[in-house]
């Protein structure tokens, strides 16, 4: 096992107990809806295995399997109620947080169950950032917004001054705010907040980025800076992005999930889901015609 | 089904809104708004005088009869000594040691009331407890702390015992304004920080606390004022008179500003003899309370300037 997998463990884990699984094999029975010919040719980074999630008596995903390629752009659209935020948020167990919620199946991160015994959620977390819906700074200073997440992880507070303008031109939001880092992060406007919580999420240096609707309370000008940004952080990064807008998904992702009623109803390259979708639910949603 | 009917006829004649026949008013709104307005204005008003009187009246009473020689002097009636030192010594250790117990207490479990339990029936039992515990009449909780602190655990009339009676009075109240102030900070804020792998405490210290601060303060300033001005509870553990002295050891009786009134008004003096001390007592009462306040205040407002405003 490499060292990187290593720190996923909380400390009492033996790390004989957990074996990574080779991931391209989950998925040789799923070949109905995961082309098998993506699964050949692209690197996974995550992969999703027969995941079901009820908020009490209330099957919200019923047996996902999804791969997350490396360093790729992976959209989840579908419908209101779809289940897409779920299963964002069970990606990198923030769901732990809602008490009703219960989950079956799996979740591989490099070929390990983040949902098995003896994972350490703050390593998980620290290495599968996410961006929410609504922009979420801190109540402090820009520049604290960017160095909690450092501290958290016990960098030497030496160094956190570069890292405040390296993670703030990663998410093009430096030359806005270099001059007044000790403003309170309020005083941003939503879309440079949310860029701030870009920032932010960058800053523990995670592998994964969950995008849960990022732009949906931002204008249309904040949105192509947005949009902009992740495509370009898939470069570093492999992403995954929820959205409501199939424009958005057809603009930045390279794969694309449609999800209906809590089922993952047809995966592709976004080129081919959207130009020859094979279902016909999808083809009406990404027409319009529904949803 | 009329409804219906008229609904239907709406559309299809077209009739445009303005013709639609309009319901009796006994006010049309602008009179009424005009009503409305006045009303809130006209309880301001009576609001500010009402307070402004009893406020001024006891202020130039007070400042009247200000002497401080009366204020820097032990009791000793029999030799016509009405000295308040003692009493104001009393009510300021009274108010310090109260708070000090019953506010990291209190604030420390509205904490793990709000973020640490699931819900069910024993948190909301406990939760109901709390508001129950806190319209209990402070004779009752002087009765229990009589009972417990000053007879079972022998603290016998003393300054400990009555920090404890008054810190368990004041405990509902600190945790249910902390507990307001803590489930009014977004459930956002929370996920963000766990997102980035920050463990509860560190979310709880550094995200969370921050912005319930002015709200866990405002509950404290309300203790405040109840602590300096608590009569019945701390007059069974241990409020008492002394003689020529200001201060009788935290294991031995005190003395304090409203049961000091009180035993004025006993006094065989009478007003004509008292009075002026009476007005003093209470002036002093007033200006220890406000002082406490305003240092809460500026604590407030500095950490508030601190995080910036949002």
């Amino acid at each position: 096992m490499n060292i990187v997998n290593k720190k996923l463990l909380a400390k009492e884990t033996k790390e004989e107990d957990i074996v990574p699984v080779d991931m391209r094999a989950l998925f040789k029975d799923e070949t109905e809806i995961i082309p098998e010919k993506l699964v050949k040719k692209y690197e996974i980074r995550m992969a999703v295995k027969k995941l079901s999630h009820w908020y009490g008596n209330n099957h919200v995903l019923s047996g996902i399997s999804l791969p997350i390629f490396k360093n790729k752009v992976t959209a989840i659209i579908g419908p209101s109620g779809c289940g897409k935020s779920t299963f964002l948020r069970d990606l990198n167990r923030m769901n732990d947080l809602i008490k009703i919620s219960r989950v079956r199946g799996k979740v591989y991160l490099d070929g390990i169950n983040i949902y098995s015994e003896g994972i350490d959620l703050i390593q998980l977390r620290k290495k599968i950032g996410m961006v929410f819906q609504k922009p979420n700074p801190f109540p402090m200073s820009i520049r604290d917004n960017i160095t909690y997440g450092p501290i958290i992880h016990g960098i030497n507070k030496a160094y956190l001054p570069g890292l405040i303008k390296s993670y703030l031109v990663k998410a093009a939001l430096w030359d806005e705010v270099h001059d007044r880092l000790s403003e309170s992060a309020f005083s941003l406007s939503g879309g440079q907040q949310q860029r701030l919580c870009i920032a932010r999420a960058l800053s523990i240096e995670p592998e994964v980025i969950l995008f849960d609707e990022p732009c949906s309370a931002l204008d249309p000008h904040a949105t192509a800076k947005i949009e902009d940004l992740i495509t370009k952080l898939k470069a570093e990064y492999t992403v995954v992005i929820v959205t409501h807008n199939m424009q958005q998904a057809a603009r930045v992702s390279d794969f694309t999930a449609f999800f209906n009623l809590g089922e993952l109803i047809e995966f592709n390259s976004t080129r081919d889901l959207f130009r020859s979708p094979i279902r016909k639910i999808t083809e009406e949603y990404i027409s319009g015609r529904f949803g | 089904m009329t409804k219906e009917k008229s609904d239907n006829s709406l559309t299809e004649k077209d009739v445009s809104f303005d013709d639609l026949p309009k319901r009796k008013r006994l006010l049309n709104p602008k009179q009424s708004q005009k009503i409305g307005y006045s009303m809130l204005l006209s309880s301001i008003i009576f609001i500010v005088i009402v307070l402004g009187v009893f406020l001024g009246y006891i202020i130039i009473n007070g400042l009247k009869s200000i002497n401080f020689k009366f204020i820097f002097s032990s009791y000793n009636p029999t030799v016509g000594r009405y000295g308040l030192f003692p009493s104001i010594m009393g009510t300021f250790l009274l108010i310090i040691g109260s708070i000090a117990i019953a506010a990291p207490l209190g604030l420390l479990a509205a904490i793990y009331l709000t973020e640490y339990t699931k819900g069910g029936i024993i948190v909301s039992i406990i939760d109901q407890g709390i508001n129950n515990l806190a319209g209990v009449p402070s004779v009752v909780i002087g009765v229990f702390g009589y009972a417990l602190f000053s007879v079972y655990l022998k603290m016998g009339s003393s300054m400990i015992a009555a920090w404890l009676t008054l810190a368990c009075m004041l405990l509902p109240t600190i945790i249910r304004t902390s507990q307001e102030a803590l489930r009014s900070v977004p459930r956002t804020y929370r996920e963000g920080s766990f997102a980035l792998g920050a463990t509860k405490w560190r979310t709880i210290r550094y995200v969370v606390l921050p912005p319930a601060l002015p709200g866990i303060t405002t509950g404290i300033i309300l203790s405040l004022g109840r602590a300096a001005g608590e009569t019945a509870a701390v007059l069974f553990v241990g409020s008492g008179v002394f003689f020529n002295r200001f201060f009788n050891g935290f294991s031995g009786t005190f003395m304090n500003l409203p049961n000091f009134l009180l035993t004025l008004y006993r006094s065989a003096g009478g007003w004509e003899q008292v009075g002026d001390v009476m007005w003093l007592t209470a002036f002093v009462l007033i200006l220890i309370v406000f002082s406490f306040n305003a240092v809460a205040i500026v604590i407030r407002n500095r950490s508030e300037k601190q995080r910036g405003s949002y």
